[in-house]
């Protein structure tokens, strides 16, 4: 009897989260680029870098919209940095970020924050 | 007076279990916030944690290839330990001329460790085409003898009275066993299952030797490999330790009560 409930539990939970990841991993990653006052950074470059366990490999770039938003599709990576420059405006930090399975949508919870650089 | 001394004991034991639980907390801990083991003071509770780790494992190295691999060799070897120890449990417990000298020498057996046997079972494993094989990786681990000596304390303990009518009623030998002995030997069972699953599901020296494709690795095999060419990845590396570690962890939670039974159940009389 436990032995069907432990593996039926188990089944269950591994069925509702590929479930779940199916309908949640097209790669996209969505976020804003700003300047160091806050104002959007329209036209920034915003490079995407896979995070392997030795190194950093590029993947891919993109430019910021009028209201410096940037999207990266098809990008299943799930550990990766982002960095975002702009000529006059200076670079962010190149910072990692993490997702709990390849391909999983996300948000950027806080912008990409260019600074002059020294 | 008894209620003191029995809270002394009680405490004494709690104390010396948390001691031997410190090592797996402390796995489980920077598992999961990749923490630097060597820092001083240790940190006792874990700060920032994060599952992240685990997922750098299931993605960075072929964890479901390794576990698969590691789940054939054991059930083949579960399944051939439950065969072959009850069969030769069985006929130690038969009286035949020359049974001591036959327990004797599996007794004698038990004393030699298997990293010196291990040359002649490589090359039987190389005549029977068996290397880079699951089988291959599970053949020396299809019978133990400390599982047929539990079998056989199990067997000795049922009645010889069943037997006797089982055989007068025409059951032959092997369906004595299948129906009879190994029903009324579940502690045994549970024992040699989860001891025959814990050994094959840890083994590294024979997978070492035997498997030439990287595909073939079992668990415990890409966990060195894993640890071989790595640095500093301390959180992923424990990450891994867990992740092997836990199917045995939910096995032998599932049957500790017949594990420990069986263990006992030739120790006592009654």
């Amino acid at each position: 009897m436990r032995y069907a409930f432990v593996l039926g539990i188990t089944a269950a939970l591994v069925a509702g989260w590929n479930a779940w990841v199916v309908f949640h991993d097209d790669g996209i990653v969505r976020g804003r680029v700003v300047d160091a006052a806050g104002r959007p950074a329209a036209g920034a470059v915003v490079r995407f870098w896979e995070k392997t366990l030795t190194t950093l490999e590029p993947r891919a770039s993109t430019a910021t919209g009028p209201d410096g938003a940037f999207v990266f599709t098809g990008q299943a990576a799930h550990h990766f940095a982002l960095q975002a420059e702009q000529l006059g405006l200076g670079a962010s930090p190149r910072t990692l970020y993490r997702r709990y399975f390849r391909g999983q949508n996300l948000v950027l919870d806080a912008p990409l924050r260019l600074r002059a650089g020294p | 007076m008894r209620r003191s001394r029995a809270a002394v004991v009680h405490g004494a034991l709690v104390v010396v279990s948390a001691a031997m639980l410190v090592p797996f907390y402390w796995v489980l801990k920077t598992s999961l916030t990749g923490e630097n083991i060597f820092q001083y003071p240790p940190a006792l509770l874990p700060r920032a944690i994060h599952p992240f780790y685990y997922v750098d494992v299931w993605y960075g190295i072929p964890f479901v290839r390794y576990l698969t691999n590691s789940v054939i060799v054991s059930a083949i070897a579960v399944a051939s330990n439950l065969v072959c120890n009850a069969l030769a449990a069985y006929a130690l417990t038969l009286r035949f001329r020359g049974q001591r000298a036959v327990i004797l020498v599996l007794l004698s057996c038990m004393l030699i460790p298997f990293q010196a046997t291990i040359i002649p079972a490589y090359l039987i494993t190389k005549e029977l085409h068996l290397l880079n094989s699951h089988l291959g990786l599970a053949l020396p681990l299809c019978s133990t003898i400390v599982c047929i000596f539990v079998f056989k304390a199990s067997f000795d303990a049922v009645p010889r009275s069943l037997i006797d009518a089982a055989r007068i009623d025409g059951l032959p030998e092997w369906r004595i066993i299948r129906h009879v002995m190994l029903p009324l030997s579940t502690s045994a069972v549970a024992t040699t299952v989860i001891l025959s699953f814990v050994w094959s599901w840890n083994s590294f020296l024979w997978p070492l030797i035997v498997v030439r494709d990287p595909q073939r690795q079992t668990l415990p095999l890409g966990l060195s490999t894993f640890l071989s060419y790595m640095e500093n990845t301390t959180g992923a590396l424990y990450a891994f330790c867990i992740m092997v570690l836990v199917p045995g962890m939910v096995l032998f939670l599932l049957e500790q009560r017949r594990f420990i039974e069986g263990l006992t159940s030739g120790a006592t009389k009654g």
